[in-house]
């Protein structure tokens, strides 16, 4: 049904895709402090937002399958775990870049960049579980792992608040970011860095379930 | 409630016979506190390196030890599927996960009790400890950690790498108890203050309600096909 869509949607993401590169590397100006290195933050900010999505969707699925047994719910629970560990990946890497030109360290034990690399270790442990996990038994397990490190995530988003030690900035809830542009490049950024997100997370989940029809009719034959 | 009990009886009784968790554990904490505590003796540590760094060492300890002796906690039912036993004979999974936390949870309080004992005589912190406050952050901490034990070491339990992939799933998970622990044994300690209102004294019992729940609600499905 869906197939009629897939050059269409995926020619929509990939412009939107180039648009975003050509407003961070070509509109918008360089910042008076940190100069070129600030444009970082237009790839940052997005990719923690989609890596929330992608945790999201490991808990739709996770919860769905527990209450469902659908094959597409242990497909979407992978690729939100693969997705969640790539996207988490790249926001401690940018974050390290620009940590170590504003702050002048790549890492601070600071509550949201530990309690940020702690989603990365949870969901590089749901991975290595796919990997490594009964496999007669991998979705339920899944399910469960995906539901406990979930909870996790709202600590991460209220742990700024937490500590009176703080070098990371709340850029978004306080506006940061005062240029017109720069905060709608921002805007912008995060906006296709989702999209982008749920693009990767529909094709993996097709691939997902097509691994699983073969392994099923493996199985019969 | 009944059968919680008579399932609790079976472990003791099983605990008994066989002596394999106590005694093993009893014997890691003692080594690992003796270990510890000659080591920082070893180092010539000052009274007050001692004092700041006490709370971290008692609750390291447990950790190393608790994952060690919880990894051995459903060992007994899950070989032989004594579980499926237990769930044809009527017992519910909640029953099940309720009877085994609470004897894990009495056994991991009781071995964290032994490691501070040992390090408090062995290093000799200046600080007077408050007791009473130190076991109500305890039971919320060995709450979490024995609901979220028994949770993944069902799942590690049948994967290739069980004994590897077990600290692997249950360290990240645990990371924002272990730091509620520090931060409140550190304030209690050190400072001599409990303050109710601070962030960590009241996530502890909110995080222990959560993963008592989470372990109630999910154990069937980690536990059945």
């Amino acid at each position: 049904m869906f197939r009629r869509f897939y050059a269409p949607i995926t020619l929509c993401v990939a412009a939107l895709v180039s648009a975003l590169l050509y407003s961070v590397f070509l509109r918008v100006p360089n910042d008076e402090w940190l100069g070129p290195i600030q444009r970082i933050l237009y790839f940052h900010v997005g990719s923690a937002l989609a890596a929330y999505v992608a945790i999201f969707a490991v808990f739709v699925g996770a919860l769905v399958h527990l209450a469902t047994r659908e094959p597409w719910c242990d497909a979407l629970m992978e690729a939100g775990g693969e997705l969640a560990l790539l996207f988490c990946s790249i926001v401690l890497a940018t974050g390290m870049i620009w940590g170590y030109t504003a702050w002048n360290t790549p890492f601070s034990f600071e509550p949201r960049l530990v309690t940020f690399l702690l989603l990365w270790f949870i969901f590089l442990s749901f991975n290595l579980l796919r990997i490594f996990g009964d496999r007669t038994r991998l979705a339920n397990h899944s399910a469960v792992l995906g539901i406990i490190g979930t909870l996790t995530v709202p600590l991460v988003i209220y742990s700024i608040d937490f500590t009176q030690v703080q070098l990371h900035p709340k850029v978004i809830g306080k506006g940061g970011v005062k240029d017109p542009l720069m905060s709608e490049t921002l805007r912008f950024g995060m906006i296709t860095l989702i999209l982008f997100q749920l693009f990767l997370l529909w094709f993996r989940t097709k691939i997902a379930l097509l691994h699983k029809r073969l392994d099923e009719r493996g199985d019969h034959d | 409630m009944r059968a919680i009990f008579i399932l609790f009886q079976k472990d003791l009784i099983h605990e008994r016979n066989s002596g394999e968790l106590i005694l093993v554990s009893v014997t890691l904490c003692l080594l690992l506190g003796t270990l510890t505590a000659f080591g920082l003796r070893e180092a010539v540590l000052a009274p007050e390196a001692i004092d700041r760094t006490f709370g971290t060492l008692v609750w390291l300890l447990f950790l190393f030890s608790g994952m060690l002796v919880s990894v051995r906690l459903l060992d007994s039912d899950l070989r032989d599927s004594a579980y499926q036993a237990l769930l044809l004979s009527g017992a519910s999974p909640t029953q099940l996960f309720l009877s085994k936390a609470l004897f894990g949870g009495i056994l991991l309080l009781a071995l964290h009790a032994l490691q501070f004992a040992i390090l408090y005589i062995f290093l000799q912190p200046t600080f007077s400890p408050q007791i009473l406050l130190f076991f109500l952050i305890s039971v919320c901490v060995v709450c979490c950690f024995v609901s979220l034990s028994l949770l993944l070491s069902a799942i590690a339990e049948h994967s290739r790498l069980k004994a590897v992939l077990f600290p692997i799933l249950l360290l990240p998970v645990l990371f924002p108890v272990f730091f509620g622990a520090l931060s409140t044994t550190q304030d209690l300690f050190l400072n001599q203050q409990f303050d109710l209102t601070s962030f960590w004294v009241e996530a502890l019992p909110a995080l222990a309600l959560v993963y008592l729940g989470l372990g109630v609600s999910l154990f069937e499905y980690v536990i059945l096909e």
